[in-house]
Parts: C-alpha cells; sequence; structure tokens
C-alpha cells in the first residue's frame, strides 16, 4: 500500500485551478467574439465587407456618370483605400461582365477606370473637396 | 465538494476576464463592417451620390434601393438624416439635388397613401 504523497495533490490542486481557469477563459472569449461581438460604429468606408465596398464603388462610379466631377469621384474612392483603384473598378467590371450581370453598370465603373487611368495625378497627394475626410 | 467550488469559481473568473478581453482589449477585426455603421459624413455623401444619380435617371425605384444599402430605415428618413448633416457643410448645389431627392420620396409616399 502506498503512503499518500502531499507533494503530488498540491500539484493536482495547482492544475485543476489553472484548469478551470482556461476553460472560463474559452467560454468567456468566445461569449465576447462569437456570441456578443463589439458592434463598431462610426466606421470608414474602407473597413466595409467586400461586397459592400463593391457597391460603394459602384455608386462612386453611378455618380461619377452623373456629375462627371473626376476630383469627387476620386476623393471618393480614396475613401476606399484599395490598392490600385484602377484594377479594383476595371476587376469589378469584369466581374459584373462575367456574372453576365448589369452591362450599364460595368459600363459606369468602366468610364471612371479610364478616367482615372488618363489622369493619374488625381491619386496624388490630396486636393480640397467636400467629401468626408478620416 | 470545496475543490469543485474553487473549480467553478476559477471557470467564472476566466468566463469575466475573458469577456473583458474580448470586448475591450481585443475586440476582433475592424474590418468587415456593413454599412449601417459607416459613420453620418459618409452616409451623407454616400446620399448625395444617390441623389446625384437620381438627377441623371430619375429613377426613383433606383434611388429608394440604392439607399438601402446605409440601412433598412425608410429612405425619406436616411435623405432627412443626410440633410441634417449637409445643411450646414454642403455648396447649395448638392443641397439642391439632396433635396429634390426628399421631394421626390415625401410625393411618392403621399401617393402611395390612400
Amino acid at each position: 500500500m502506498n503512503a499518500p504523497n502531499p507533494g503530488r495533490y498540491e500539484a493536482r490542486g495547482f492544475w485543476y485551478l489553472l484548469t478551470g481557469l482556461l476553460i472560463g477563459l474559452i467560454l468567456g472569449l468566445a461569449y465576447a467574439w462569437l456570441v456578443q461581438p463589439v458592434r463598431y460604429v462610426d466606421t470608414p468606408p474602407a473597413s466595409l465587407k467586400v461586397e459592400s465596398k463593391d457597391q460603394y464603388r459602384m455608386m462612386i462610379a453611378i455618380a461619377y456618370a452623373a456629375d462627371n466631377d473626376l476630383v469627387r469621384a476620386s476623393e471618393r474612392l480614396k475613401l476606399l483605400q484599395d490598392e490600385d483603384p484602377f484594377q479594383a473598378l476595371t476587376g469589378q467590371a469584369q466581374r459584373i461582365l462575367a456574372a453576365e450581370g448589369s452591362l450599364e453598370e460595368a459600363r459606369f465603373l468602366s468610364a471612371l477606370a479610364v478616367a482615372i487611368e488618363q489622369n493619374p495625378g488625381l491619386f496624388a497627394p490630396a486636393s480640397a473637396t467636400q467629401t468626408p475626410e478620416e | 465538494m470545496g475543490r469543485w467550488l474553487s473549480f467553478f469559481v476559477v471557470i467564472v473568473i476566466g468566463a469575466v476576464i475573458g469577456l473583458l478581453a474580448g470586448w475591450f482589449l481585443a475586440p476582433g477585426q475592424y474590418l468587415d463592417t456593413s454599412p449601417d455603421t459607416l459613420r453620418v459624413d459618409y452616409q451623407a455623401d454616400y446620399v448625395l451620390m444617390v441623389a446625384e444619380a437620381f438627377q441623371n435617371d430619375d429613377n426613383l425605384l433606383l434611388a429608394i434601393e440604392r439607399l438601402s444599402f446605409l440601412s433598412e430605415s425608410k429612405p425619406q428618413e436616411l435623405v432627412r438624416q443626410a440633410l441634417l448633416f449637409a445643411e450646414p457643410r454642403y455648396a447649395d448645389a448638392d443641397l439642391a439635388l439632396m433635396r429634390t431627392l426628399s421631394l421626390a420620396l415625401q410625393l411618392s409616399e403621399a401617393e402611395a397613401q390612400p
């Protein structure tokens, strides 16, 4: 018959407390991230999810077709923080065409892309417009 | 019994720490937000874009559909909120576009009522 080993009990005591703490941490983090995540407010367009960014970009192109104000359109595009705005516009137009979407929308996007390509200085340091700034 | 009680107490302590960490210290990525969380100036600018497009195509149904991108609120309310923000800040020409859209929405709503 083995004699009781007090040291071993102390070690077990420590580990079960640590296990409980870890279980609690995991539960707490899971609740905070998955069940009741932080809801952001006052976000910029750059943080929008991809589909929403596409919709926002589309609206910029439609507004450009309406007002023909390239400076304003470029200031708005900057808000999306696309790495390459020309690529973003043409890529979206191509996706629309590939999905047999609206030809008119693809044209709006392409028209803005072409205008931007012809005026590369627009994406150099800012000019004053009244579009929102971050 | 004491051991089980301690076990559950540390679980609760861990959960509280986890909640605080998850909400305040590391609240996840500031990405993939939805349009209704956009700051009011961006929302107002979006409404201005819709108003510019409306001036061009005169398609109120399309304008309403475009406004629905921002939130599920009534389109008229979205334009009203945008105008409240824009009135002291935007150029007269832009305000005129937004007011035209607002008026068109009001007329459409009035016509829809019996």
